[in-house]
């Protein structure tokens, strides 16, 4: 089992074992999930020791786009989000 | 009567006249006597010759028999008396002209006895050569030598002369005399340089002695004479009485310096000259170092050192040792004379130590990286006299540059248990951003009195380093380097460096090629890139900054001439690593041979950690064994089967890659080649774990990291026992309120068939990881374990490690791998495991010299 943080997300191809790292609900920017709460999560399936594991890079929860992990897989850290956010808004760009 | 003699020489002489002789020749024979036996006799006086007198009288050849034998002693003089009393005898001889006198017992003169032995009515006569000798000795007295005085130094004007008479105050010739002089204090020296002498008498009964010199100490005594079966000696009284002409100078040792509680180099030595400038033997000589403040002392544990001059007049201490206090201060040497002390000028210097430590913050709105390195001075009481550091989490809290934090004197302390050297290290500085407002603790685990494994201990981050004495200088060596670094990007990813250059211009300037693995960047590692700096002198903590290099700024902190640590001082990035010489030698692929290696994430990286060991079969290959937690990409691989391939330059620049697959992730490691004459770990030990390189994990973004490649000597299990001191950087899944996912631990134990039985360290906990750590986030811990050899690959071990804080045990599943007796690796690898720790076990070495062995194991205990 991936270190870190998991949720479970119902998807229409049943249960997913969501992978979140350990930074996700900690610091700047920290994701908040409700169960039931319905997301949008985009990142990778690994099949990590026998069992297939969602590995997410983005959380979208009511419109908020939370980035988990950046364009390489690497977790992002609160400091890190926080050096994305920043860099993003003097670029006046999006991630 | 005759009467005899006649009737029958009578008829004998007419025979012989009438058939023999003519009227013209004849003579008649006369009677003849001889001293037969009893001569050359000596007897002691008043006491009988052994034998008596013999003498033989004839005539014409023929015994003559019943001839009178007078027997007479001089009346006077040495002489004697037979049983009659007298001084005279008369005896006759028998049928064979024998006569033999009584006892002849001696008289009360010594001296030669001339006795005469005479045939009555006839001339001739015999001698009887005697002589009376005195008796044993009953007395013995001083005769000449007594009263005297010398300088202390000197020899005396006459010998010591005593006289050995009998009962009858006769002389006794050719016994011994003993001379002895006080064996301490006021006393002397014979020739023979001891205080005995032994001398024969003459006839005159005198022994005399040979030359008494007077030793340093001034004062009066008796030197005695005996002689066996007297039982009062004779007695000299002398005097050793001061002599302002001796002088006395500091000649070896002074000036010289040490550092706080070892011993000095060279010994104290001082020369004695009399006002000839003449050596002077046989001086006391004191040495004494202050009682207080910076002072040392002698093989004996005190602060004086008695000594006496040899024939050369220089009298040596024992070892001196320096204690705990800093400063200069002056030994005296002293002769009693009083004459003018000669002084040793010696120095006490304090200990620098230069740390450095990486992990994660727990304060300043951590999570985050903590980098600190810096420089402390401290006595050898253990009192902190001063220091600089630089701090950097990354997030823009950090030491101000270019001044960084100052240590400030006086209010820290390192105090250490002197039987295990575990104990804790306090800064106070004048940052409050770091440490408990200002105040930095770390826990410290001697390896040995130049060396410690060391974890921050305050609550306000939990890390891990090194801690080390450091050797300054006032410029860095012009030479070749290789170096790492670990840490964070300006977008807080993991990035590592690694890398060779060169320093020249005097220490001013570097050049070389450097590899980066950046996961804030680019997708692959970008390697073998070009770069050059500038470099400031370092200080009087061997600090300096290294500019234009890599892309980072950079402070450096000296441990010696092959050993820095470095520190990023960016405001928005940071990192920590190491830089060590290469040595004179150049590189090649047959540097490589049987290794062990460890490696490991920062704690803001992609979590993992890797070790293992492998050999060369052929240049430029290489096979083994290792394991691997990568605890962000939860890949574990156990008791893995690597192979792969591997170059080195001339430089010392090169790299290694473990086939794809059999190491989990870890595949790409870059190797920057050092001294093979310098010891990564230890960089102040010189003797073992020798060689090896720096690696840097370059797998991309979802793996780096650095580590060592130690050079594998020894495997058998044997070796792996004796006190070890260890430590470990431990990654694990968050459990308490506040999110983190490090502890860290130092420790110490001895390791006996291989079990780490109850060894006790100090853990740092400010995530509270175990449930019972306590409050501040520190706490002490216990270790226990028992290693199960690899049956397969000899020097590596598994090992179940139970760590007990309180009473909250727990268990981690660890494979250690030994580089040799002094130096193995252990890591923390399990699938069961929601943890990764890698860490050092180093054999300790003598810890007498490390400074504040002051605190016990119970006061230790919390």
């Amino acid at each position: 089992m991936v270190a870190g943080a998991h949720f479970l997300l119902q998807t229409s191809a049943g249960l997913v074992d969501a992978s979140l790292g350990r930074f996700a609900f900690d610091g700047r920017d920290a994701l908040t999930l409700v169960a039931g709460q319905q997301v949008e999560a985009t990142g990778v399936v690994r099949r990590i020791e026998g069992a297939q594991v969602f590995v997410v890079r983005t959380v979208e929860v009511q419109g908020k786009v939370y980035v988990i992990r950046n364009e390489h897989g690497v977790a992002m850290s609160p400091q890190a989000r926080g050096r994305a956010s920043n860099k993003m808004d003097a670029d006046g760009g999006a991630l | 009567m005759r009467r005899g003699y006649v009737g029958i020489g009578t008829v004998v002489l007419t025979a012989i006249w009438l058939t023999g002789c003519n009227s013209s020749n004849f003579s008649p024979p006369t009677e003849l006597i001889a001293a037969t036996s009893g001569s050359s006799q000596s007897a002691q006086v008043n006491m009988p010759f052994s034998v008596p007198l013999v003498a033989t009288v004839t005539m014409g050849g023929q015994p003559v028999s019943g001839a009178f034998v007078v027997f007479t002693a001089p009346s006077s003089g040495a002489s004697g008396t037979f049983s009659n009393g007298t001084n005279t005898e008369t005896d006759t001889t028998g049928s064979n002209g024998v006569v033999t006198s009584s006892t002849f017992t001696a008289n009360g003169t010594i001296g030669a006895v001339a006795l005469t032995a005479s045939v009555a009515g006839v001339t001739a006569t015999t001698m009887f050569s005697l002589t009376n000798t005195s008796g044993p000795p009953a007395s013995i007295t001083a005769t000449s030598g007594s009263l005297q005085s010398a300088t202390i130094g000197t020899a005396f004007g006459a010998p010591l002369v005593a006289t050995v008479v009998d009962a009858n105050q006769y002389p006794v010739n050719g016994v011994t005399v003993t001379f002895a002089a006080p064996a301490n204090g006021p006393s002397g020296v014979f020739a023979n340089t001891t205080t005995t002498d032994t001398e024969t008498t003459n006839a005159n009964g005198v022994a005399t002695s040979t030359t008494l010199t007077a030793n340093g100490t001034t004062g009066s005594y008796s030197v005695g004479a005996t002689v066996a079966g007297v039982a009062t000696a004779a007695s000299f009284s002398l005097s050793n009485v001061a002599g302002a002409l001796v002088s006395i100078t500091a000649t070896i040792g002074t000036p010289q310096s040490v550092t706080v509680n070892r011993p000095f180099a060279n010994v104290l030595v001082a020369t004695v000259v009399n006002g000839n400038q003449q050596p002077v033997s046989g001086v006391q000589v004191t040495f004494t170092a202050p009682a207080t403040g910076a002072s040392g002392t002698f093989a004996n544990g005190t602060t004086l050192d008695t000594e006496t001059t040899n024939a050369s007049g220089v009298a040596t201490s024992t070892t001196f040792t320096a204690n705990g206090g800093v400063g200069t201060y002056t030994v005296t040497a002293t002769v009693p004379s009083g004459a003018e002390p000669a002084n040793f000028s010696l120095t006490n210097t304090a200990i620098n130590f230069a740390f450095y430590v990486s992990g994660l913050e727990a304060i300043n709105g951590g999570s985050n990286f903590y980098g600190l390195a810096g420089s402390v001075q401290v006595d050898g009481n253990g009192d902190v006299l001063g220091g600089e550091q630089d701090y950097n989490d990354g997030i823009g809290v950090l030491s101000p540059q270019p001044s960084g934090d100052a240590i400030l004197p006086e209010t820290g302390a390192l105090t250490v248990d002197s039987s295990t050297g575990l104990g804790t290290l306090v800064l106070t500085t004048n940052n409050t951003s770091v440490g408990v407002n200002g105040v930095e603790t770390l826990a410290v685990q001697f390896v040995n009195a130049n060396h410690a494994l060391i974890v921050q201990f305050d609550g306000s981050a939990t890390s891990s380093g090194s801690m080390d004495a450091q050797t300054l200088s006032s410029t860095l060596n012009d030479g070749n380097y290789a170096f790492t670094l670990s840490g964070v990007d300006t977008a807080y990813l993991p990035i590592v460096f690694g890398g060779v250059f060169s320093v020249s211009s005097s220490g001013t300037a570097l050049s070389g090629t450097y590899d980066v693995d950046d996961a804030g960047a680019t997708v692959t590692p970008t390697l073998g890139t070009s770069f050059s700096g500038t470099i400031s002198a370092p200080d009087a903590f061997g600090r300096g900054t290294i500019t234009g290099a890599i892309g980072i700024s950079l402070n450096y902190y000296e441990v010696g001439p092959e050993a820095i640590r470095i520190i990023d001082v960016d405001s928005t990035d940071a990192g920590i690593g190491s830089v060590f010489g290469q040595g004179t030698g150049t590189f090649s692929n047959g540097s490589l041979g049987a290794t062990v290696f460890g490696v490991q994430s920062n704690s803001l990286g992609s979590l993992f950690a890797a070790a293992g060991m492998f050999t060369v079969p052929t240049s430029g290959t290489l096979s083994g064994v290792a394991d691997v937690d990568e605890f962000d990409n939860d890949v574990i691989v156990t008791d893995a089967a690597i192979s792969g391939t591997y170059t080195v330059a001339s430089n010392g620049y090169g790299s290694l890659t473990i086939a794809q697959g059999d190491l989990g992730d870890v595949s790409v490691l870059g190797i920057y080649s050092t001294d093979p004459n310098l010891n990564l770990n230890d960089p102040n030990n010189t003797t073992s774990g020798l060689g090896g390189a720096l690696i840097a994990d370059l797998d991309g973004f979802t793996l780096n990291g650095t580590g060592v490649l130690i050079p594998q000597t020894d495997t058998s299990t044997a070796s792996f026992a004796g006190s070890y001191a260890f430590g470990a950087q431990t990654f694990h899944s968050p459990r308490g309120a506040k999110l983190g996912w490090e502890f860290d631990f130092v420790g110490q134990g001895a390791v006996s068939s291989g079990a780490l039985n109850n060894a006790s360290g100090l853990l740092s906990d400010p995530f509270f990881i175990f449930n019972a750590t306590g409050p501040d986030g520190t706490d002490t811990a216990k270790f226990t374990g028992t290693t199960t050899p690899d049956p397969t690959n000899a020097g590596r071990y598994t090992m179940k490690l139970g760590i007990t804080v309180a009473a909250d045990p727990v268990n981690f599943n660890t494979v250690i791998y030994q580089a040799g007796g002094g130096q193995l690796f252990w890591l923390n690898a399990d699938k069961t495991d929601v943890s990764v720790f890698l860490g050092v076990l180093e054999q300790q070495g003598s810890l007498v010299t490390v400074p504040a062995l002051a605190k016990t194991e119970s006061a230790q205990e919390r």
